[in-house]
Formats: structure tokens, sequence, C-alpha cells
């Protein structure tokens, strides 16, 4: 009995296998490591024209205090921990958190927006926001969180 | 006569104990088949999902995100084959259910701000998504059971 089930599942594992093989072989753009690496928010930020900074720039531009830090992770998350000076506008409470901020900001006020790592994109989608509100200063520090830690 | 009573006895369990293998049965390989089948149409969302519990290394995903949905879907259907792969299915499904159940809970102790990546849905992951998967694995546990006393 036991070498039956056994049998049954080594058969449905290579049937599965086999068939995975096929649809990744005859797929006309398949799914590869390579594209894996690309991150989706860094591919849309491309589209979007969204200048994208490292961990070394973002740090730089902390210490030389030149840019405003935003935090756009929601108000639990930046009470957990968060970049230091940054200020939290969460993404999900834009509207109602914006026009607290906004008397602080220039329209050229630099910017670096960020969130939870590089799968998160309220980072990027708080630069389009603030950018239809005419602040078009802002630059991506795609890391986030999970970059500066 | 005590023979004849727990015959009865049985007996009277039977056709309930029926009904609920075939129930089990039917929404186990209902919702295998549909999260399967929806992650062999996506699977960039689903590699992106698997990556969100970062719990495998990255060079795993991308032939895992191939694997799994095709594993889900032939379980599902070999659910409905004669009892020697019906039984391996099981075993097979109760094996990922619980990985699964696992993973989550793994990833909701940690603090992860991701989606579940099982049936498409796009919100954040709670422990209620935890809950639920127990439930299933509930499910699951009890249409092995019922197949193997084969009711």
């Amino acid at each position: 009995m036991l070498k039956t089930n056994l049998f049954g599942m080594v058969l449905l594992l290579g049937v599965s296998a086999l068939t995975a093989w096929m649809s990744y072989s005859l797929s006309k753009e398949p799914f590869t490591l390579e594209q894996f690496r690309v991150s989706p928010v860094k591919a849309a930020a491309g589209e979007a024209e969204v200048e994208i900074i490292g961990s070394v720039e973002a740090r730089r531009f902390l210490e030389l205090g030149s840019h405003l830090f935003l935090d756009a992770r929601s108000q639990q998350e930046y009470d957990q921990g968060h970049i230091p000076m940054a200020m939290s506008l969460p993404l999900r409470e834009f509207e109602s958190t914006f026009p607290q901020i906004a008397p602080m900001l220039d329209s050229d006020t630099p910017l670096v927006v960020y969130c939870s790592g590089t799968l998160c994109d309220d980072g990027l989608h708080l630069i389009l926001r603030l950018r239809e509100a005419g602040f078009e200063g802002g630059v991506l520090y795609l890391d986030g969180m999970e970059g500066w830690e | 006569m005590k023979s004849k009573m727990e015959d009865r006895r049985w007996k009277i369990g039977d056709g309930r104990w029926v009904v609920c293998g075939w129930l089990a049965r039917v929404a186990v390989s209902l919702l295998f088949l549909y999260a399967g089948w929806i992650k062999v149409v996506d699977v960039e969302g689903f590699a992106r999902s698997i990556d969100g519990y970062r719990m495998l290394p990255e060079n795993w995903i991308p032939p895992l995100a191939y694997f799994l949905p095709w594993l889900e879907v032939w379980c599902a259907v070999a659910l409905w084959i004669t009892p020697p792969f019906r039984t391996a299915s099981w075993w097979l499904l109760v094996g990922m259910m619980l990985v699964f159940t696992i993973a989550k809970g793994v990833a909701m102790s940690r603090g992860l701000d991701i989606s579940c990546g099982c049936t498409g849905s796009e919100d954040p992951m709670s422990w209620l998504d935890v809950l639920i998967n127990l439930i299933w694995l509930g499910v699951s546990l009890t249409g092995l059971i019922l197949d193997k006393r084969r009711f």
C-alpha cells in the first residue's frame, strides 16, 4: 500500500515537473531568473521617469541635509521605525496628511521618498501624487527600510 | 450479537461519511484546480508572491513558480482517478496545505505586509488567511482519512 502511494506521488510529481517544463519551453516569453531580478517597481519607475537612488546616496543626502525624506508607509509602520528626520506621509492617507506637510515644501524642495523595500510601490505612487500636486523634486529610494536597516 | 450491532452502527454512519468524503473531495479539488490555474496563467505574479515571503533563495523561485501550480492542478485532477493515485494526491495536497499554512504563519509573525499569492487576491494577508488555511487543512485531512477508510 505504501509502495503504491509512493509510486502515485512520484508519478504526480513527475507529471507536474514535465508539464511545468513544457509550459516553460512552449511559452513565447518564458519567465526567467534574469527577468525576476528586475524589480517591477524599478521598471515602473523607469517608465514614469522617476530617478532612483541607492543606500549610499540616501545616506549622503541625509548627512548633508540637502533633501527632505518622506516615508510612504502607514503611520503604524513609521512608528515602529523610520529613517532619521523622515516625515510620515502615508500614501493611503495622502488626502488627509498632505495639507499638513505642504506648507513646509516648496515646489522645488528636493525630496527622497521611500517605503518598505524593492517590492513596495507606495513610494513610487507617492512621488507621482506629489508631481500631480506640483512638487517635482522627488527621487525614489527603492531599497527603502530594507536597505536602510 | 455485538458484531451485528457494530455492523449496524457503521451502516448508519456510512451514508454520512460517504457524503462528507465526497464534499471534501469536491471542495478541495475545486480549490486547487482554481488556485493552480490562476498561477499557471500568471507565473510572474506568483513568483513575486513567493519572493514576498522571503523564505527561499532567489534562484529557486522561477522553477518553483512553474512547478507548484501544475502540481496543484494535477493533484486536483488525480483526486478523481482510481484509489492509488487518489490517496497519493491526498497526501500531496495535505502536505502542500501544511507547508502553505506554516509559511503564512511565519510571514505574519515576522510582520510582512504581503499578499498571500494563493488565489490571485492582491489584498494584504492577515491572520484570517492563516485561519482559513487551517480550515482547509482540516478539510483535506478529513478527505484523506475518509478516503483511506474507504467508506
